[in-house]
């Protein structure tokens, strides 16, 4: 009986065997054991491999567009994909929401695009109309339990709402993906923020560039900050990669306009399941960016 | 009351009046209109007139236990076709009651004196079977009518010339208009006609349903009451000794009433689904507060309790309630919950996403929360869409998506879209330069146009339109839409 032995003494009390530490070598990795891992994996490995295994888990990660936008799509569909990453990757397979108006959620093409089997049922979408029930939803969600991940305009909010949401996130075991129009470089208790600008390129009909292409760059993060912080990003209407020169263009689009088939050279390249173990060795397949 | 068959209204319904200037159920309407040009028509219900019938039939039961809608109705009613006005009526088992009423006249009159009041004509008859009781209601000179023969005695009443059944119709053995017009074109119009005739060449001629009929007429043959019984009062009520002010007092005596209500349901295997509540105040005993609440699972009691507070707490216009009123206003059927052999959702995330639903129905209201549906067609807008939420949907997986042979796609999808002005170097060329409202935007890149069609069939005049893939200088890729025949352009989505 515990009560027996000194309390004051933890040593002893490990060494009788009364309390168990668990370890990380005795337990292993996260997802050797059935729980979801501390990172969200984008699936892209250069940027996986400057954050140390992706983005962080059961946080708040903001994502700004341009002002020149009429709605920030391209800072929308990354926060989508990273929230679909969520689901796919948690191993209890919880739903994602999409909190905002109607006309800002993405399509169910886009959303068969980054991951076939996703069932219906696992996609919630929020109407919101008013400022007071979007902060409301975004409560209620991140504190339910029952999501993985949400999609949502950002809040207006001081640094210390923001910082409630942020422990409502990690309580909650519930991801927070914001977008908005510009950046805001104000002081907020969110995880990362980045910017995503569409890119100008003036030789668009040379491939790779013959489908959407953006800079992703990260602004603020808490934690160890990555050496390189940006990165060119192209949807290829199937995922998300980055931009290498040193891939020619025909390996680097495949599909649909180039002559060779889905299954060719950057699919290969980047395995859907590839995942970067945090810290771990870099892929000796994946080229630097340059 | 009329109905379309045919593309031809045809009168189904018509009151004694309109029968006496001439118009029964089958004729034209236009023909009927010509007859009685003041006539007012209305289009036929049946499942008002079911209703207005079952509710009768439950108010019956409080002359006797054993109430029935007539079977011959409830057989063309089940199969949504329209029956003569004849077969709709009411049969009541009178057996053993003649003591609580205190005589048959005088309980109907009483009835009569009921269904007066709120104006509704009725025929009455009663007799010692159900088939000479319906003959008597409907075709008897004079109503109320009382059959007092005794039927061990005078089963052969009907063959006698000086009886009254013997002039009855053939219609009042309750047959089907096919029956009646082959036994009519015999030249046997009444029943004491047909009663004559040995039952042998009847049944080698008519088959059994004569036969069938004629021994219930007669209470040979068996015939029994489909009864009607009252559907469990999903109403509950209380009031308050003295008016309150206080939301916690006020959740608390609701909470048994919920209790109650899904205590009720759950005898049939349902909880409820959505259920109102009304807060009355004194002395004007007028409604201050609704509200309707929705419940995605099971919920218990104490979550009642606690919802109805959060939502009374913050009001401050509830105000000396007096009363609580609470109905279910949809049940849906359990089913018994099991563990996803696949793993997909455990039980317990399923129940707080349930609850999460729940919470964001109760406040935005029911089509805030929406899933995406994929459909089969070829039109951008009606292959994709949003819907409000099913709780069937949360409990059963769904056929996921496809992606074969889709083709390019836009991730943020507008419709109808915004209008745009599009400036082109020859037309049906992709636009070189188009414009937003005020802001100019330069196409450096443009792919199609993807043609897509409206079906030929389909009512207004089918739309021709040519969809391209464009990149503007900012890098950013539009979906816009030329639609040939209004000429005009659109803008319908966003590429990343």
């Amino acid at each position: 009986m515990i009560t027996k032995t000194d309390p004051t003494s933890l040593d002893s009390l490990l060494e009788q065997g009364l309390l168990w530490t668990p370890t990380a070598s005795a337990l292993g990795d996260a997802s050797e054991w059935g729980a979801p891992s501390s990172f969200v994996a984008t699936n892209i490995p250069e940027i996986d491999r400057e954050l140390g295994g992706g983005l962080q888990r059961n946080a708040i990660h903001t994502f700004s567009g341009t002002p020149l936008d009429t709605i920030p799509s391209t800072p929308i569909l990354l926060s989508s994909y990273l929230a679909i990453q969520c689901r796919i990757q948690g191993h209890d397979k919880k739903a994602v929401a999409w909190i905002g108006p109607p006309h800002e959620w993405p399509t169910p093409w886009f959303l068969t695009q980054i991951a076939e089997d996703l069932s219906p049922s696992s996609l919630l979408f929020v109407q919101v109309t008013n400022s007071a029930d979007l902060l409301w939803a975004i409560k209620t969600a991140l504190s339910s339990r029952s999501l993985s991940a949400i999609v949502a305009p950002v809040p207006r909010l001081n640094v210390r709402e923001t910082q409630s949401l942020s422990v409502l996130a990690r309580s909650g075991g519930c991801s927070a993906f914001f977008y908005r129009k510009k950046y805001d470089p104000s002081p907020s208790g969110y995880y990362s923020h980045w910017i995503v600008e569409a890119r100008n390129r003036e030789n668009s009909l040379e491939e790779p560039f013959r489908f959407p292409s953006f800079l992703l760059s990260l602004r603020r993060t808490k934690g160890k900050q990555p050496s390189k912080t940006q990165w060119q990003i192209i949807w290829n209407n199937r995922r998300f990669f980055v931009h290498d020169s040193t891939i020619s263009p025909a390996d680097a689009v495949p599909f649909p306009l180039s002559s060779q088939p889905i299954d060719s050279a950057i699919i290969s390249r980047y395995p859907q399941t590839h995942r970067s173990p945090p810290g771990g060795a870099i892929d000796s397949h994946v080229h630097r960016t340059a | 009351m009329y109905t379309e068959r045919r593309n031809q209204r045809e009168v189904v319904r018509a009151s004694e009046h309109a029968l006496q200037l001439g118009i029964y159920p089958h004729m034209s309407l236009s023909v009927a209109h010509t007859l009685c040009p003041e006539m007012i028509s209305y289009r036929y219900d049946p499942e008002a007139e079911f209703s207005l019938l079952q509710k009768i039939a439950l108010w019956c039961l409080t002359i006797s236990p054993t109430v029935g809608i007539d079977s011959e109705y409830l057989t063309h009613y089940l199969k949504r076709e329209i029956c003569s006005p004849l077969f709709s009526g009411i049969t009541i088992d009178l057996s053993g009651t003649e003591r609580l009423h205190k005589g048959e006249e005088r309980l109907i009159s009483s009835i009569e004196k009921v269904f007066a009041k709120r104006g509704l004509a009725i025929r009455i008859a009663i007799s010692s079977t159900i088939g000479k009781a319906w003959a008597h209601a409907r075709f008897a000179p004079r109503v109320p009518f009382i059959d007092t023969s005794d039927s061990s005695s005078d089963t052969l009443s009907e063959r006698s010339p000086q009886s009254t059944l013997y002039h009855y119709p053939i219609a009042a053995l309750r047959l089907s208009e096919q029956l009646e017009s082959q036994i009519a074109e015999l030249g046997i119009k009444r029943i004491g006609q047909i009663f004559a005739l040995p039952r042998k060449s009847l049944l080698k001629r008519f088959g059994d349903t004569l036969i069938e009929r004629i021994e219930q007429f007669e209470g040979t043959r068996m015939e029994f009451i489909q009864q009607v019984s009252p559907a469990p009062s999903l109403v509950r009520i209380h009031n308050f000794e003295v008016p309150s002010n206080s939301s916690y007092e006020i959740a608390a005596r609701a909470e048994p009433l919920y209790g109650s209500l899904t205590n009720t349901l759950a005898l049939e295997n349902k909880a409820p689904r959505s259920i109102t509540v009304l807060l009355f105040s004194y002395p004007s005993q007028k409604i201050i507060w609704q509200r309707e609440l929705f419940f995605f699972r099971r919920t218990t009691t104490k979550e009642f309790y606690d919802l109805l507070l959060s939502y009374l707490e913050n009001n401050r216009t509830i105000r000396d309630v007096c009363k609580i009123q609470m109905a279910v206003l949809e049940a849906e059927q359990l089913l018994n919950e099991q563990p996803r052999f696949d793993g997909s959702v455990s039980r317990d995330s399923d129940r707080a996403l349930r609850g999460f639903i729940g919470a964001i129905s109760n406040r935005m209201g029911r089509s805030a929360i929406q899933q995406a549906r994929v459909y089969d067609s070829h039109l951008p807008e009606e292959s994709i869409g949003f819907e409000p939420i099913d709780s069937k949907l949360i409990r059963s997986p769904s056929p996921n998506y496809t992606i074969e042979d889709q083709p390019t796609r836009p991730s943020l999808f507008f419709h109808p879209g915004e209008p745009i002005r599009v400036l082109a170097l020859l037309p049906d060329h992709p636009p070189k330069r188009m414009y937003l409202g005020q802001q100019m935007i330069t196409i450096i890149v443009s792919f199609g146009p993807e043609k897509i069609e409206e079906p030929w069939f389909s009512e207004k005049q089918p739309s021709l339109r040519d969809y391209f893939r464009v990149c503007d200088s900012h890098g950013r890729w539009l979906w816009i839409c030329h639609h040939r025949r209004e000429k005009r352009w659109m803008l319908c989505g966003v590429w990343v």
